[in-house]
């Protein structure tokens, strides 16, 4: 293991020196908030120096982009602040700053006993895990807004928009309740997730079993129930549910771990998914493109790794502008 | 944005580069096709290696090599291609040298052959490449380990990983530093005992 420790014996030779001077230069580019246009303009003459130093810093680069998926083991109780980019995000918002604070203290978030709701939110590309004051635990993906109330008496979310996936603390006494749109979805000792649509809700239950309440005007006005392995699609008309395959369950909530799966989807679907998570966004220019399915596993934040199975394996063209990645057929 | 294709971030074409192959493809060529031999290749590059630092030193020249002779044209078998180099670069070892073991020659032969199998199946499913991640995590040192797993698992900052350690900012990035260079070692070396075809 040469070049590891630096208080190694052995006197290092010069891919050790190279490999030392690319991983400081590394850090501290990607690591360090204080990188700015002098120690850039002082990377790239050092790269441009010699081919030996550009390998040993894409080599190291490499394994530390490889690094990035460690946070796939991020305990619950510690904040997750991913990005769009390969890189951890700065941590931005003052709720991240809370969300710090509480985690170095050993908790994660507890939001406290006040009836008051308190309000969470993620930007577009973030993820982040909630913990609240009863135990339960809330991930949000995505451009995700909640409100939480946990008083003493009862425990109200309200989903404003996006995406979330709860663990709930079940209590008899006093159920956790989730509001979006006009539905309420009922804890009955589960985890699922909520999603929030212009027009309607998604709920996937992966254990135990939720209960969703419609609004009165849905046509035939009883709540539902959805045991595990169930997925409800509830709209002002009707509230449908169904029994997807074990399989599906886990593509759908699989941007937990930051991947966005398709089985068979429209180009449009996919195009839409990938740009909830990401602020550059993919524009299809060829509405016949639209119909296009896809099947694929893809990183949630990295719509460059979409652009390259687009045009490597579905043979479309993609053009580049400051925050949009255009896709239309290749031109022969 | 991380990784524009066509736009590394601050990278530019450098003046020798030619038009066969942009420093950014150059890049990804040598990250796809290059770095999953390393294992063997150290293998390799031992026999001939007066010490571990000399194989290091050894390996530098080699992808220096590599990345200057690909750019003349893609290889169809990177492997071969590779191990092409690697051999002359051995060869030359052994002629301008004394002090190479006399085997190494006599062994590159053999080597070789060993070198053409077919390319173990480089696809890595999430979830293996995660276990591979962990168990080089539990392989750095002790502070290497916590800094990485600091700021990679828990998303700190170093500023907040310094406060949390009680440690200077230099500190931890100096551990960092050290952190990404044991863990590309591991990551691109143990690679043969660890990956099972899919």
């Amino acid at each position: 293991m040469t070049g590891a420790a630096p208080t190694t014996s052995q006197a290092p030779g010069r891919a050790d020196r190279t490999d030392e001077l690319a991983s400081n230069f590394l850090i501290r580019q990607f690591d360090m908030d204080d990188w700015n246009q002098a120690d850039q303009v002082e990377l790239d003459a050092w790269l441009q120096a010699s081919l030996a130093h550009r390998t040993a810093y894409w080599r190291l680069k490499a394994a530390w982009t490889r690094a990035n998926r460690l946070d796939a083991l991020r305990p619950m109780s510690v904040p997750r602040a991913s990005s769009g980019s390969h890189w951890p995000a700065k941590i931005g918002t003052k709720l991240a700053a809370a969300i710090v604070m509480a985690a170095l203290l050993g908790g994660g978030i507890w939001v406290s006993n006040r009836p008051a709701s308190r309000t969470f939110a993620t930007a577009v590309g973030e993820r982040s895990n909630l913990q609240l004051a009863d135990g339960s635990r809330v991930e949000l993906t995505t451009n995700t807004t909640i409100r939480v109330s946990t008083g003493t008496q009862d425990r109200k979310v309200w989903l404003d928009k996006g995406e979330a996936y709860f663990r709930i603390v079940h209590n008899d006494r006093h159920p956790f309740v989730i509001h979006a749109l006009d539905f309420k979805v009922v804890d009955l000792g589960t985890e699922f997730s909520v999603r929030r649509e212009s027009d309607r809700i998604k709920v996937v239950v992966l254990k135990g079993s939720v209960q969703i309440d419609p609004p009165g005007s849905v046509a035939d006005d009883k709540p539902v129930r959805l045991t595990a392995g169930e997925t409800a699609v509830a709209d002002d008309k009707s509230i449908s549910v169904s029994r997807p395959s074990q399989n599906e369950i886990a593509d759908a909530l699989s941007w937990r771990s930051g991947i966005l799966v398709f089985r068979g989807a429209p180009l449009r679907e996919v195009v839409a998914e990938l740009n909830r998570y990401n602020t550059a966004k993919i524009v299809i220019d060829d509405p016949k493109l639209s119909r296009l399915t896809i099947s694929a596993r893809l990183p949630a934040n990295d719509v460059n790794a979409f652009a390259r199975v687009a045009q490597n394996f579905i043979g479309l063209k993609a053009k580049y502008s400051s925050d949009e990645i255009h896709l239309s057929r290749e031109e022969k | 944005m991380a990784d524009r294709p066509t736009q590394e971030f601050g990278e530019q074409t450098s003046p020798h580069a030619g038009e066969a192959m942009r420093m950014g493809e150059l890049e990804d060529w040598f990250v796809r096709e290059v770095l999953p031999l390393e294992g063997v290749l150290i293998q390799y590059l031992n026999r001939g290696a007066r010490s571990k630092a000399d194989a290091e030193d050894l390996r530098q020249d080699l992808y220096e090599r590599v990345c200057t002779a690909v750019r003349d044209g893609v290889p169809n078998s990177t492997r071969s291609f590779v191990f092409t180099i690697a051999r002359n670069l051995l060869i030359d070892r052994v002629r301008h040298e004394q002090v190479v073991p006399f085997d190494t020659v006599e062994n590159l032969d053999e080597l070789n052959i060993a070198i053409d199998e077919p390319a173990a199946d480089r696809v890595v499913v999430a979830r293996q490449e995660l276990r591979r991640l962990q168990a080089a995590l539990e392989k750095l040192p002790v502070h290497q380990r916590e800094a990485v797993v600091m700021r990679k698992l828990n998303g700190l900052s170093v500023h907040e990983i310094a406060q949390r350690a009680g440690i200077a900012e230099r500190t931890v990035r100096e551990h960092l530093a050290d952190g990404v260079r044991t863990l590309a070692d591991i990551l691109y070396r143990e690679y043969l005992t660890t990956e099972r075809k899919l």
